[in-house]
């Protein structure tokens, strides 16, 4: 392929202007820091910060104790606008150094005090060191890139979105100035004040301002709109006004300009009315500037400029807005005038618009990457012009409110003064009282001068006083009764002075009023403290004011430096993201044009080895024409011959020297010359060969001798150097031709030979595609040869025989043996046909070149033979018996399945007779089926046959008499049904099993179909449902039982069946049943089974009992409830016993006492015995009433079991009975005390009464022995107490344990009688018994258990 | 005179027999204190938080300590106890019980009531001159009474 060489030369003109703007792109980047040289940015940076910390120094008596180190971010940002990121941040480090060491406390000293100072400090550091890093981020992108036309501003015109917010911004800015100033004018005009001014305590924007705002603001819409010119009228008005307004501040003259247009009726400040303020003046000046410089075409290009004094404008502006917003006074500048906050609005809105306008200005042709710069150009420019202005207002405001604390500080100062003076005036009056009184009553001169000298500083200080409160008109007057009061006191007090010295101290008593002088003290003193409290309160005042305003600078200032972080962050943020976006595209087009570059090398190479080529082929192209075998001969277009080449000379004989410069006519017979010059022309003009030189292969040529000769020719034509040549490439083919000839002559007779034969002849080639047939194979498969031939024979073989055909064509021999194989063909009518053929690969026989096909129809032959086979293996294949066998004569078939069966070979049964040989038995016997299949020539039937084995087997057997010439056959085939007869027979004996226990069960049994109809019902279920088996068959189960539908029966029944779940179901089935059935029906496919026995009986008993049950339970609780009842009745009974019962014994016995008491002496010893007894009985009664109520507890007190030691217990026991066992007159033997279960409390008493029993009856014994042990033997363990004491008729044994039972007199033995009473109890409680073994007079034994006795 | 100067016994009791063989002990034992009697409980409960009839005694008054029946006419005893010790400007005043039920029960609420003291008053009078004289010269001679 060609390399069209002439364009590679230059890249394509995408592509070139893309690199034109990389490169503008570069340039721009690097303007700004070759604008500064690196060394000279460093001097700068460290230069302006140390200018600017001498200047911070320099204003320290402004400062105070405010650090205001916002002041260092000018020389930072500067050094890092001008020399990049290294001087910003050298800026900032030394601005960090020196305001550490000068300006935060503790000064002169790099210690860190912490406070809000060292976090200003902090913030100070970070935000230097942002912007350093910000600045070189933008610095990529400089303002210089910033060259544009002023060609293409129209609006809507401009490239990109920036321009669509810029023209925005300038649109808007004008129209609200426009607005701003045309409704200002219409106030001053129209005396509408409310049009002026913001609300009436604020001034109004001045009509020279307002023409300004007006005028300027049509001049942005006349740039934005394209018509500079007419910008220019607002630029000179602002100019004027700004700048003379400025000189009549700076020089204090007055141009009576002020009132130009319309007088200041309003005269917000009669200072100088209708002058613009200051700020508003600087704003009017530098709008004036902008747009002058927008409308110059010289001076369009450097927009920087427009954008610079847009910036500033928008600070002043925003400076007084905030100023108005939050209470500083950032409008005015100083005393002087302020601006207005509608002016100042109207400002912000001027200097957004004048901002847009540089941006506009700048806007650059549209070139993609370009337009990127210029996009990011804009944002930083936007971002930090935002961000400076921001940090202006900040700084304004600190500047304010420091201006502020000052002020409120001398404020504090001076009112401390005012009362320190206050107090030191009354302490020198007080002074002077004093010295005058020690004058009076002492009358020492020397108490005269100290009197005087307080006097004189009294005066003094009240002069102090008045210049300190000059301003406070209240104090003052105040101050003016003070001075008159102490004037009077002195007065007085000099009054007595005199009068001691003349007339001494008496007369100072007589004369001297002491009242007035007391109340002069008074009235000082409150004058005084009234002025101290009005100070005091002044001065609350003044340190709240100051706080109040030192909160918001700060809250302004970290507000607003924070904003201006923002504000940055946000650009840096935004302009990242299009750097790479700028830099992807640079590295793409470099990728781009690299691989150009590459491409242009390969071509030179390419092009470069083409020629060396051309080269080399020359030469080589004349040792081929030379060495050729065959004759090359180039003529011109006149025929004439410029090359013949040695081959030609042998081929023509004819040297070439003759030749050469000759006409070709000589080598051409003569016959054909005019044919081939007319050919000859054909071919020079349209290239077209016509062979009229004889057939192919008998083109002729005539050698010098005048033979003629066939020969072949090749002609191409070339051109060179205009000529036309043509060059033939001859070769001699004289005896190809004859060697032809004979060839052709011995094909002939062959192919008759083949073409005649029956068989087809077919010679393929490797791949099997037929180069001959012959034509005999339209008999075979209905094709013409020519249909065949050059298509591959597989097309017709069966695609079965596919694999194999390819196979054996692989495999054949190669010596030329013939293969015989048999494929199926297609025949041309779509059947196949079986062909049988011989091959042999003749693919080496030069002579061939083929494999050599013989090949023959055997479809016919093949299926009758194969229809034979096939009915054979099918009845050797069938799993039945199938023999023949002569009627009433031998087997003579015998197949694979009977042998099988059988298990006799085919010889073995060959020529037996098959009902003797099988033993064969049928209910008929064997005459008995023969001779019905002789009627019928067919028999269906089982027969038992004996295998060779011995096994009896039943078969199914199909006879079949049939007719074979002469002879009667008869086709026997049987199939084995033995194991099928045995599981008939055993699903037989199941079922009578299961038809037997079904029958025998006494639970009803019985199950419906499909359409609930009764197919079975056993015995018992008849006579449940109380009808006969034969009326239930049969019938449908709902029909039969009309309730049972709605019934849970039924629903049950549908249940099972709908879920094919097994159901239990229970209920009632009224008339005429009158029966409880619970039933268990189980689904299955044939319908449903049940179960169901009669609950009528069970159904009964159960009501029965529950009915029993209720009653007890009823029985119970309202025993429950009696005994709850009698319980409480007792209790109560006992409570009140206890209380109500001992009452009058007491008043009985207390009363028999005093009786006794009182009148004792005066009773008969009779009376006084008497009432002894009555106190006796009363206490008595109180000992049993005691006894009782502790009798009645134990009945109430629950029973807590525990384990027990009863050897312990009874030691307690012991200890406490200690006083009644009178020392060593009883012995006491402890026998073993196993462990018991019980309550321990409970169990104490029992030793305790028991033991108390035996040493109270035993008391008269001569030697009293108390035994306690245990019986040894099986439990329940019994414990015993045993005494020799008094003992007791065992008779009355029954009494013994009975409440206030006593067998003992009281005289004899004390006592209530409860004691045993409670040891029943107790015992009983537990479980256990107690009883007793005694004899009169032989002493007592009383044994006890704890636990049943079973 | 005993409304103004305030009473160091305040005796509640419906048994006129048992008051006078109080009295009576008291006596034996020499201590003459100012006593008030109540007969019931309601009697008991004007006089302690002064209404009706001791509209005019001051509240802070309180009686050295108050001897307390249990079984009485109108207010039961443990209500009584309970309205004095549920007061807080009563709450101080020492209650002893004084009573003829031993019943196990009676103990229990008095003193869960917040009784000082509980005391059964035995048939015997030498046992109850003996406890009365015991009372009173604890609660009386021996006891600081919170000020009030």
């Amino acid at each position: 392929m060609k390399v069209p060489l002439g364009t590679s030369s230059q890249p394509p003109a995408s592509n070139q202007s893309s690199i034109r703007a990389s490169e503008a792109g570069a340039r721009a980047a690097s303007t700004l820091r070759s604008r500064i040289p690196a060394g000279l940015a460093y001097l700068l940076a460290v230069a302006l910060t140390a200018a600017t910390v001498l200047l911070r120094l320099a204003l320290s008596s402004r400062f105070g104790d405010d650090p205001a180190l916002e002041l260092f971010l000018i020389p930072i940002i500067l050094s890092a606008f001008a020399g990049g990121p290294g001087p910003g941040l050298v800026s900032t480090a030394l601005a960090a150094i020196g305001a550490e060491y000068f300006l935060l406390p503790p000064k002169h000293s790099f210690a860190i005090e912490s406070g809000l100072h060292s976090l200003e400090w902090l913030v100070l550091i970070l935000a230097g060191t942002l912007i350093s890093v910000l600045l070189r981020k933008s610095s990529r992108g400089s303002p210089g890139a910033a060259a544009g036309s002023l060609g293409n501003e129209r609006p809507g015109m401009s490239p990109g979105s920036e321009a669509g917010i810029s023209h925005t911004l300038l649109v808007s800015g004008g129209s609200i100035c426009v607005v701003l100033g045309a409704l200002t004018l219409v106030g001053w005009f129209f005396y509408i004040p409310a049009l002026t001014r913001v609300g009436p305590s604020f001034n109004p924007m001045v009509a020279n301002t307002a023409v300004g705002l007006f005028l300027d603001g049509l001049g942005l819409l006349f740039l934005a709109a394209g018509r500079p010119k007419a910008a220019l009228g607002g630029a000179v008005w602002s100019l004027l006004a700004g700048i003379l307004t400025l000189a009549e501040f700076g020089f204090s003259i007055d141009l009576h300009i002020d009132e130009l247009l319309v007088r200041d009726y309003l005269r917000a400040l009669p200072a100088a009315p209708g002058r613009i303020a200051p700020n508003a003046a600087v704003c009017l000046v530098f709008c004036g500037a902008a747009l002058l410089w927008a409308s110059m075409p010289r001076w369009r290009e450097k927009a920087a400029v427009i954008g610079v004094l847009g910036a500033l404008v928008f600070a002043l502006g925003a400076a007084a807005v905030s100023g108005y917003l939050i209470g500083l006074p950032m409008y005015a500048w100083g005393t002087w005038k302020p601006m207005a906050a509608n002016a100042g609005l109207g400002f912000v809105a001027m200097g957004l618009g004048v901002m847009a306008l540089a941006v506009h200005r700048s806007q650059p042709t549209p070139a993609p990457e370009e337009r990127i710069l210029q996009w990011v150009e804009w944002k930083v420019r936007v971002g930090f012009a935002l961000a400076l202005a921001v940090l202006i207002v900040v700084g304004g405001m600190s500047y304010f409110s420091l201006v502020r604390l000052h002020e409120d500080r001398v404020w504090v100062d001076h009112t401390y003064q005012v009362i320190a003076s206050l107090r030191r005036v009354l302490s020198t009056v007080t002074d002077a009282e004093a010295s005058a009184r020690g004058y009076i009553i002492s009358g020492k001169e020397e108490f005269l001068e100290p009197y005087q000298e307080a006097v004189r500083e009294a005066n003094a200080e009240l002069g102090t006083l008045r210049s300190l409160t000059a301003s406070n008109a209240a104090q003052h007057g105040r101050l003016d009764v003070l001075a008159s009061l102490v004037t009077e006191r002195f007065a007085v007090l000099e009054q007595a002075v005199e009068v001691r010295r003349g007339e001494g101290f008496a007369a100072v008593q007589q004369k001297v009023p002491s009242g007035r002088e007391k109340q002069l003290r008074d009235r000082i003193r409150e004058i005084l403290a009234e002025m101290e409290a009005s100070e005091q309160s002044l001065l609350q005042e003044r340190i709240a004011r100051s706080h109040h305003a030192g909160t918001v600078a700060r809250v302004a200032i970290i507000a607003g430096i924070t904003l201006a972080f923002a504000l940055v962050a946000v650009a840096l943020f935004v302009i990242s993201g299009d750097f790479a976006g700028s830099r992807r595209a640079r590295a793409a087009l470099q990728e781009a044009r690299d691989q150009l570059e590459t491409r242009v090398r390969e071509r030179t190479a390419e092009l470069a080895k083409a020629k060396e080529a051309a080269l080399g082929s020359e030469a080589r192209l004349a040792g081929v024409i030379n060495s050729a075998m065959d004759a090359i001969i180039t003529v011109d277009e006149q025929q004439r011959i410029l090359l013949f080449n040695p081959a030609a000379e042998k081929m023509f004989g004819c040297r070439a020297g003759d030749a050469i410069g000759q006409s070709l006519d000589p080598f051409i017979p003569e016959r054909f010359r005019s044919a081939h010059a007319q050919h000859y022309r054909a071919f020079s003009e349209a290239g077209i060969t016509q062979r009229e030189m004889g057939r192919l292969g008998s083109i002729c040529g005539r050698r010098a001798s005048g033979e003629e000769f066939p020969l072949e020719a090749a002609i191409s034509r070339v051109e060179v150097g205009g000529r036309k040549l043509s060059t033939a490439i001859l070769r001699d083919i004289t005896e190809r031709v004859a060697a032809e000839e004979v060839l052709r002559s011995s094909e002939a007779r062959f192919r008759s030979l083949i073409e005649n034969s029956a068989d087809v002849v077919v010679v393929l080639d490797a791949d099997a595609k037929a180069l001959y047939v012959s034509p005999s194979v339209a008999h075979m498969l209905g094709y013409r040869p020519e249909e065949i031939a050059g298509h591959n024979a597989l097309d017709l073989v069966h695609p079965n025989e596919h694999e194999p055909y390819m196979a054996l064509m692989q495999s054949l021999p190669k010596d030329a043996r013939p293969v015989r194989s048999r494929f199926r063909m297609r025949h041309k009518d779509g059947s196949w046909r079986i062909v049988e053929s011989a091959r042999s690969n003749q693919l080496n026989n030069p002579d061939v070149r083929g494999v050599v096909v013989n090949a023959r129809d055997i479809t016919e032959f093949v299926s009758a033979e194969e229809t034979l086979r096939r009915q054979a293996a099918l009845f050797n294949q069938t799993y039945d018996a199938v023999m023949v066998w002569n009627w009433r004569g031998p087997i003579t078939f015998w197949n694979r399945g009977a042998e099988r069966l059988y298990g006799y070979s085919l010889g073995e049964v060959i020529g037996k007779n098959p009902h003797q040989l099988l033993r064969t038995e049928t209910p008929g016997g064997v005459e008995g089926f023969l001779s019905v299949l002789e009627q019928k020539n067919t028999w269906e039937g089982e027969l038992q046959h004996v295998t060779r084995d011995g096994r009896k087997i039943i078969v199914e057997s199909r006879m079949t008499l049939v007719q074979d010439k002469d002879q009667v056959c008869a086709l026997e085939a049987n199939r084995d049904i033995t194991e099928r007869k045995r599981v008939q027979e055993k699903l037989v004996e199941a079922h009578r099993t299961t038809t037997t226990i079904l029958e025998s069960i006494s639970d009803g049994f019985n199950t419906f179909d499909r359409e609930w109809c009764y197919t079975y019902a056993n015995a018992a279920a008849a006579k449940m449902l109380g009808k006969p088996r034969e009326e239930l068959l049969g019938k449908n189960v709902w029909e039969m039982w009309p309730h049972a539908a709605d019934s849970p029966f039924g629903v049950a029944y549908r249940r099972a069946v709908a879920e094919n779940v097994p159901l239990q179901v229970e209920a009632f089935y009224p008339e005429p049943l009158n029966a409880w059935f619970e039933v268990r029906c189980y689904p299955s496919p044939e319908g449903l089974a049940l179960f169901f026995t009669d609950t009528t009986q069970r159904k009964r008993a159960e009501e029965e009992i529950r009915l029993l049950n209720r009653d007890l339970e009823r029985r119970v609780a309202e025993r429950t409830a009696e005994l709850q009842a009698a319980n409480k009745e007792l209790e109560s009974f006992s409570y009140s016993v206890s209380h109500d019962l001992r009452a009058p014994l007491r008043t009985l016995d207390g009363f028999s006492d005093a009786l006794l008491e009182d009148y004792g002496p005066q009773l008969p010893a009779e009376a006084r015995n008497q009432l002894a007894t009555i106190r006796r009985g009363a206490q008595r009664m109180g000992v049993l009433i005691d006894d009782l109520l502790a009798f009645a507890r134990l009945g109430r007190q629950p029973v807590t079991r525990q384990p027990v030691n009863m050897e312990a217990l009874v030691r307690s026991a012991l200890e406490e009975l200690g006083p009644e066992c009178n020392g060593n007159r009883i012995q006491f033997v402890n026998g073993d005390l196993p462990r018991a279960q019980g309550d321990p409390a409970l169990l104490k008493q029992v030793w305790i009464n028991l033991l108390s029993n035996a040493i109270k009856y035993s008391r008269h014994a001569e030697r009293a022995r108390i035994e306690i042990g245990s019986l040894a033997g099986s439990p329940p363990r019994v414990y015993f107490v045993r005494d020799n004491g008094a003992g007791f008729d065992m008779k009355y044994a029954s009494k013994l344990f009975g409440v206030f039972q006593r067998l003992h007199r009281a005289d004899e033995f004390e006592g209530t009688g409860i004691g045993l009473a409670i040891v029943q109890r107790v015992v009983q409680r537990h479980g256990g018994r107690v009883w007793a073994e005694a004899e009169l007079n032989q002493g007592a034994t009383f044994y006890f258990t704890l636990e049943g006795e079973d | 005179m005993d409304e103004l100067r305030g009473v160091e016994v305040l005796m509640v009791d419906d048994s006129e027999e048992d008051l006078q063989l109080a009295l009576r002990a008291f006596k034996k034992a020499n201590l003459l204190n100012r006593i008030h009697v109540a007969r019931d409980g309601a009697e008991a409960l004007d006089y302690i938080f002064c209404q009706g009839p001791h509209e005019k005694r001051r509240i802070e008054d309180t009686p050295r300590v108050i001897l307390l029946d249990l079984k009485l006419p109108k207010v039961d005893g443990l209500e009584v106890l309970q309205r004095i010790k549920s007061d807080p400007r009563t709450k101080i005043t020492p209650v002893v019980v004084l009573t003829s039920s031993k019943e196990h029960r009676d103990v229990l609420a008095s003193y869960e009531l917040g009784a000082n003291s509980y005391i059964v008053k035995p048939v015997a009078f030498d046992g109850f001159a003996k406890a009365m004289q015991e009372l009173g010269m604890y609660w009386l001679l021996l006891n600081n009474p919170p000020k009030t």
